[in-house]
């Protein structure tokens, strides 16, 4: 890369051994940190729909009205509800797919481990409901509709997938500098959420998709630091200024632009909005820069060793 | 200047909707309508 770079010391054939495989894998490491993620979309796609449990569970709606109309009471109770908790639980994996109960814009993925499984809660209700309609509904012994609630829930594991519980990470079993990157994270995080939120809340599609572009690029940063924790003292001046910055003038904007909706006011977000788009990208891209020219000084040293333990 | 390629990277992403083989899908698929079908048919027409 350099010509002027002083040689490095000479190192043996068994040094270079052991230099070797670290540097592959942090060849792998940074070429894992700086894939892009998936471009997304602003705002966001419609999420999965589980069509298969609103049909199955269709014909129990004429049953309990049927039920009903013949006086049978518990058939009534048994369709009614076995019906509810499919649907409950067709919902609930509707949202476990789109990532939430809060109808958050965004995922959190450093601020909180653990989230509410959905999907497993709406396994457990299709399974329930299953039952009660088996039992209920169809007049079956309580032991086939356990077994038919089982089969419902195997079926919906193979159809959609069960979530793993994540336990949280107990904080005493990370280190300092671990500590301080996760709260760096969380936090910044935090502040993304605040400019998702502003975002659905402006209701201005053009300032919409500026925020969501925003938050996209600032997730990106996140990610790199989460890949890579020493890109944290790099990125200090963007997580301590710029996103800052960025959360408190779109929460501000929130809170002031119905109040005062004026052409200038607009214009003034729009420019502080496209002025932070366009720090957000030279962030990100001088932090890929940097590690790059992190890993062409290593490779460059290795070389350099490699041809000295081939000349001698 | 090394120039790492700029790929997307889908494992990183949360799932958005089934990821699952087309085989294990078609059978839970199969398995949700011999359970939750089956028994809604039966509740239609068991009066």
């Amino acid at each position: 890369m350099t010509d002027d770079r002083h040689d490095p010391p000479p190192i043996s054939r068994d040094q270079t051994k052991v230099v070797l495989p670290d540097l592959l894998s942090r060849v792998h490491e940074l070429g894992q940190a700086h894939r892009e993620p998936l471009p997304r979309s602003w705002p966001r796609p419609a999420p999965f729909r589980p069509v298969l449990l609103w049909v199955l569970s269709a014909p129990l709606v004429p049953a309990a009205v049927t039920a009903l109309a013949a006086g049978h009471l518990p058939g009534f109770i048994g369709d009614a509800l076995g019906w509810g908790l499919v649907a409950a639980a067709a919902v609930l994996t509707r949202r476990g797919f789109a990532g939430g109960l809060s109808g958050e814009p965004g995922e959190r993925r450093f601020s909180r481990r653990w989230r509410l499984p959905l999907r497993n809660l709406a396994a457990a209700a299709l399974g329930l409901g299953t039952c009660v309609a088996a039992v209920l509904g169809s007049g079956h012994l309580l032991s086939v509709g356990v077994a038919f609630g089982a089969v419902a829930v195997l079926g919906y594991h193979l159809a959609y997938g069960l979530e793993p519980l994540r336990l949280p990470t107990p904080t005493s079993a990370l280190d300092k500098e671990s500590r301080a990157v996760a709260a760096a994270l969380a936090e910044a995080e935090e502040r993304l959420l605040t400019i998702e939120r502003a975002a659905v809340a402006i209701g201005n599609p053009e300032l919409q998709l500026r925020l969501g572009r925003i938050a996209d690029q600032g997730r990106g940063i996140l990610e790199q630091i989460a890949a890579r924790p020493s890109d944290l003292r790099r990125a200090r001046r963007f997580l301590t200024v710029f996103l800052e910055g960025a959360e408190q003038v779109s929460d501000g904007y929130v809170r002031t632009h119905r109040q005062a909706d004026s052409a200038e006011l607009e214009q003034n977000f729009r420019n502080v909005l496209v002025t932070i788009e366009d720090q957000f990208a030279r962030q990100r891209e001088r932090l890929r820069q940097a590690d790059v020219l992190d890993l062409d000084v290593q490779i460059e040293v290795l070389r350099n060793q490699l041809e000295q333990e081939g000349i001698r | 200047m090394t120039q790492l390629p700029a790929t997307s990277n889908s494992a990183r992403e949360p799932a958005s909707r089934p990821t699952a083989a087309l085989g294990v899908r078609l059978i839970g698929w199969f398995l949700l309508t011999s359970s939750l079908g089956l028994v809604s048919c039966q509740s239609l027409f068991v009066l």
